[in-house]
């Protein structure tokens, strides 16, 4: 089956060719430390498999120009998770696992899941946010200053709006939801440690039938849920009787306790 | 010429007032006043002193003795009051006191009266000019201060033993009690206040003290009723009191003194007392006492724990027993084997007749009180919305109304049966799902009016026009239509005959066909079916079809063909008969004419194939045609079931005396649809979800929440239920979750 192109930003295993019309592409992403944590030396391995590409686009050189003509598929005229995907070894960076290339993507003020337009690519001039403001629009510059897109900067407000960003940009075309295993490993690496309850929510995702659909309303409230309420088993600050969460959460919260009566 | 002589101060008062006026007035009140001598002192006497004292008052000074007079009429007063009348009261007491003070009272009245007018000169003058008290008061002053403040301990003890003695039964001399009250009202002097302060205040004291003593009598020795009995009679005495010799003042303060003791302190005993509180003569229909304890306790301030709360309270939890004995009968009437269907008229007869006693009730004993309304409704609420079994409530209301209106349902006269739906709509009134019984009153009033099994039209209006009184025209609007599409219908059957008249072409050959048109969306969904139709029908609806097309372009029609009945003309061997069939089993008997003169025999198979009716209704059709008490078809094998591989013929030995028959067949089981009353809720909250939210712009959780629940009418969903359409409505944008407010909304434009 045709992965969703948000598992193109999560680890899969297997390439698979391109299909149009789509932005189904999904990439094989290098076996990259994640760039958070390492700086990898980028060697351009000549027998990487590398995705088919369009034809007569220029070979990119590491370090070469942020042209969005470089990384943009010819036929459908915006950069597709492919061109991420591209970019991200160009940066030298993994992109199933680091997020800022989501926030990357997020400064650009991308609108459609999954791509850059040409008119959001060229922000990379004029967003202040971006290591490129102000500077030479190439790879290397993007790729001095990338850890200064790091999430963990964001306090919780400005966090708020990356956050929702992350699940907007990772759904498949015009729906208005994520799957539940696209959920399950995208939400830990999005909410990282702001939240408190990410490991017994995903044991409680975990429980949800494979065709579970989690909505933007969800996601979103989950966020605010972790700044609000306390840790289990008192989540302190939800209050079962005026609790106006999501229904889900009123269930997780429900999951939880009876788990912890029973052990 | 003689001129005025002047008056020397001691010769005046002395021989002219003192001796003439003073000493005559003194001694004629103290030896006793002849009642046959109407004026004390006779106009020339009067004159005389009057002038006198007039000339010493206006004598130039220094023999004018304005200022001795005022003072020497002080003295007097004051003189008498404390040689003679004081001594003469301190040695008596109790009712002897009371009488000596009545009449010394008495009498200082009238010294003050002639004094006053003695010297009333003094009046006019002096007494302005030197703003002093005038005569008047002066004498009342002395009065108060000489004779009154000295004895008044004694004389209001002894009012107040009169008065005990009183309740105790026991004769007084009330006109006694009375001219002290008088004279305590005017030692006020133009207020109540030593009236209140010397008298009032200790009477409401001793009075408290009586009833606290007398009410615990009361409680030990009697049960409810009968102390209630002993506390309205205490309680019209006291009135009967105050009217007879109290001042005016006195009636609601003392009044108050002993409800409070008798009444309010005594409250929660008498209510709860076992075998004669107020459940008790509930459950034993004590009327005259359930109105005297109504009574009684409504003139004792209302709150949580007095007055007529706590009894409508308990009038409440009596009900409310009540309602669930009848229910919990109904259950074990169930469990114990009975059969589980959709008519109970004897269970919602009780219910009726439960609702009608305590209505009576309320509106009888209890004035109809707002509070005791109240109690009956939500005692109803609490227990009409208790379903046992398979069928709710609701569905046996509806089916009550059902038998009711059915025609060889319940035999009533027109104003039972209006009195039987009055009284079903209140009892439907405490129904939190008012809407499942719309629904399910809908289809019952379809089947009905379908099968032409309405007993009478105005009977099925009345019923709807209650319900819309209720509940407003939009829970009623369906069934109205459905009424009114049979009322046109024969308008419109007219029409089409002569539509079909109007031109040979339009013929509905043999066959005298008329048409009802149903409008979708009032009735009931009926299942389509497609039949294949002889020929003769077909040709009918083809001209219909043509008809109905000319008048209305835009609407398109269906037909129903489980639904409708044919009369079919059917020859066995010489005799004719009239089958009066439904339209279904016409289909079916027509597909057994001879072919070729040639009578067929045909399988079920072949019989589906020619009429392409689904097995649910073929099976019922042959079933009433081969297996019922008029079998125009014989089966073979001859079985009271029909199987799929049984084969159906024309019964040439068929016979029965009546020309005209009716092969009733068995209906389809359609109940109303649970999925659509669901359905019909969700867009039902979404909307209120989304009017509050576009008229409030912004709105905290749980006021939406409870915004909702006013706003919806026929039924009570749960909060979560409200919750989980709130969320469908943030995912289709219609709101969103306030970003600056927790637990809020905002309505997204």
């Amino acid at each position: 089956s045709t992965p969703s192109p948000s598992q193109a930003l999560l680890a899969l295993p297997k390439p698979v060719s391109r299909q149009r019309p789509s932005q189904q592409a999904a990439m094989a992403p290098k076996k990259r430390k994640s760039a958070a944590k390492t700086k990898t030396a980028t060697k351009k391995k000549a027998a990487s498999p590398k995705q088919p590409k369009k034809a007569a686009s220029p070979k990119k050189k590491k370090g070469g120009a942020l042209d969005f003509d470089v990384y943009a598929d010819a036929d459908e005229g915006v950069v597709t998770f492919e061109g991420l995907a591209q970019l991200a070894d160009d940066l030298g960076i993994d992109p199933s696992s680091d997020t800022k290339l989501l926030a990357m993507c997020w400064r650009l003020g991308a609108e459609k899941p999954g791509c850059l337009s040409k008119e959001e690519w060229a922000r990379f001039a004029e967003n202040r946010h971006l290591p490129t403001y102000g500077k030479a629009q190439t790879v290397s510059v993007l790729k001095a200053g990338w850890n200064s897109l790091d999430p963990n900067f964001l306090d919780n407000s400005e966090f708020k709006p990356f956050f929702r960003f992350c699940f907007e940009f990772n759904r498949e075309g015009t729906k208005r939801f994520l799957e539940r295993d696209t959920a399950l490993a995208l939400l830990p690496l999005c909410v990282e440690d702001r939240s408190r309850h990410t490991q017994l929510f995903l044991e409680f995702l975990g429980t949800k039938p494979e065709d579970f659909k989690l909505n933007r309303d969800q996601w979103c409230s989950f966020l605010d849920f972790s700044l609000a309420v306390g840790e289990a088993p008192e989540f302190s600050g939800w209050d079962a009787e005026e609790s106006s969460w999501p229904i889900l959460l009123d269930e997780f919260v429900e999951f939880c306790q009876a788990k912890l009566k029973e052990s | 010429m003689l001129s005025p002589k002047i008056i020397a101060l001691e010769e005046g008062w002395n021989n002219e007032i003192k001796a003439k006026a003073i000493d005559v007035l003194e001694d004629m009140l103290n030896t006793g006043l002849d009642k046959n001598k109407p004026r004390l002192f006779d106009p020339k006497e009067y004159v005389q002193t009057y002038t006198t004292c007039y000339n010493m008052c206006t004598q130039r000074s220094p023999y004018n003795w304005s200022e001795q007079l005022y003072q020497r009429h002080g003295e007097t007063i004051c003189d008498y009051l404390s040689k003679t009348v004081l001594p003469a009261l301190k040695q008596k007491s109790g009712n002897a006191l009371l009488t000596e003070l009545t009449v010394r009272w008495s009498n200082h009245k009238i010294m003050n009266k002639w004094m006053r007018l003695f010297f009333m000169y003094l009046d006019r003058y002096y007494v302005k000019h030197h703003s002093l008290p005038t005569l008047d008061v002066a004498g009342l002053k002395h009065f108060k201060t000489l004779v009154y403040n000295e004895v008044k301990k004694d004389v209001v003890n002894a009012m107040i033993a009169l008065i005990d003695a009183e309740r105790d039964q026991a004769l007084i001399d009330r006109a006694l009690v009375k001219n002290t009250v008088e004279l305590l009202e005017a030692m006020g002097m133009g207020s109540l206040d030593a009236y209140v302060t010397d008298f009032e205040d200790q009477l409401l004291a001793s009075t408290k003290e009586y009833y606290a003593r007398k009410s615990q009598e009361w409680v030990e020795s009697d049960d409810a009723p009968a102390y209630l009995a002993k506390a309205e009679v205490a309680l019209e005495a006291e009135a009967a009191r105050v009217a007879h010799y109290l001042n005016g003042a006195s009636e609601p303060k003392l009044l108050r003194v002993c409800e409070h003791e008798i009444l309010e302190l005594r409250e929660t005993v008498l209510l709860e007392k076992e075998g004669s509180g107020c459940r008790a003569l509930l459950a034993n229909d004590r009327k005259a006492d359930l109105a005297r304890m109504y009574r009684l306790f409504g003139r004792v301030p209302n709150t949580p724990t007095h007055g007529l709360p706590p009894m409508a309270a308990l009038v409440r939890a009596h009900i409310e027993q009540m309602g669930n004995d009848i229910i919990d009968r109904r259950e074990a009437r169930l469990s114990e084997g009975a059969k589980d269907s959709n008519q109970d008229p004897a269970f919602v007869k009780e219910l009726l007749a439960l609702h009608d006693k305590y209505l009576a009730v309320v509106s009888e004993q209890f004035g109809g009180n707002a509070l005791f309304q109240k109690a009956l409704k939500e005692a109803f609420v609490e227990f009409a919305n208790r379903d046992v079994g398979k069928h709710t409530n609701a569905e046996l209301m509806s089916s009550f109304c059902d038998r009711i209106l059915k025609s060889g349902g319940e035999k009533l006269g027109d104003e039972d049966v209006e009195a039987f739906l009055e009284k079903t709509v209140q009892l439907f009134s405490y129904l939190t799902d008012k809407d499942l019984f719309a629904e399910i009153y809908r289809n019952q009033l379809a089947k009905r009016l379908l099968n032409q099994r309405s007993a009478s039209d105005d009977a099925e209006r009345l019923m709807i026009g209650k319900l819309k009184l209720r509940c407003g025209s939009q829970f009623t609007g369906k069934m109205e239509g459905m009424l009114n599409d049979l009322a046109i219908g024969h308008d419109h059957q007219a029409d089409f005959e002569s539509y079909v008249k109007a031109d040979s072409s339009r013929s509905t050959g043999k066959l005298d066909f008329s048409v009802q048109v149903l409008t979708t969306g009032y009735w009931p969904t009926f299942a389509s079916i497609d039949a294949h139709l002889p020929p003769e029908i077909v040709q009918c609806t083809k001209v219909f079809k043509d008809y109905y097309d000319e008048k209305n372009s835009k609407r398109r029609v269906t037909w129903m063909w489980s639904l409708g009945n044919a009369s079919v003309k059917a020859f066995f061997g010489k005799k004719a008969y009239d089958l009066q069939v439904a339209t279904l089993q016409a289909i079916v008997l027509l597909t057994f004419n001879p072919v070729d003169g040639a009578s067929q025999t045909l399988t079920y198979a072949q019989v589906a194939e020619r009429v392409n009716l689904p097995d649910e209704h073929l099976k019922r059709v042959l079933h009433s045609l081969a297996c019922g008490k008029y079998k125009v078809l014989a089966k073979t094998p001859m079985s009271s079931r029909v199987a799929l591989t049984d084969s159906f013929a024309v019964n040439t030995k068929f016979s029965c005396p009546m020309r005209k028959i009716r092969v009733p067949m068995a209906s389809l089981d359609e109940s109303h649809n649970p999925k659509r009353v669901e359905e019909d809720r969700t867009v039902a909250i979404e909307a209120a979800v989304v009017r509050i939210m576009k008229a409030r712009k912004a709105l905290s959780h749980q006021s939406l929440l409870a915004e909702v629940l006013s706003q919806l009418a026929f039924f009570r969903p749960n909060p979560k239920v409200i919750k989980r359409r709130i969320e469908a409505l943030i995912d289709r944008e219609y709101l969103e979750r306030d970003p600056e407010v927790a637990n809020a909304y905002r309505y997204l434009a």
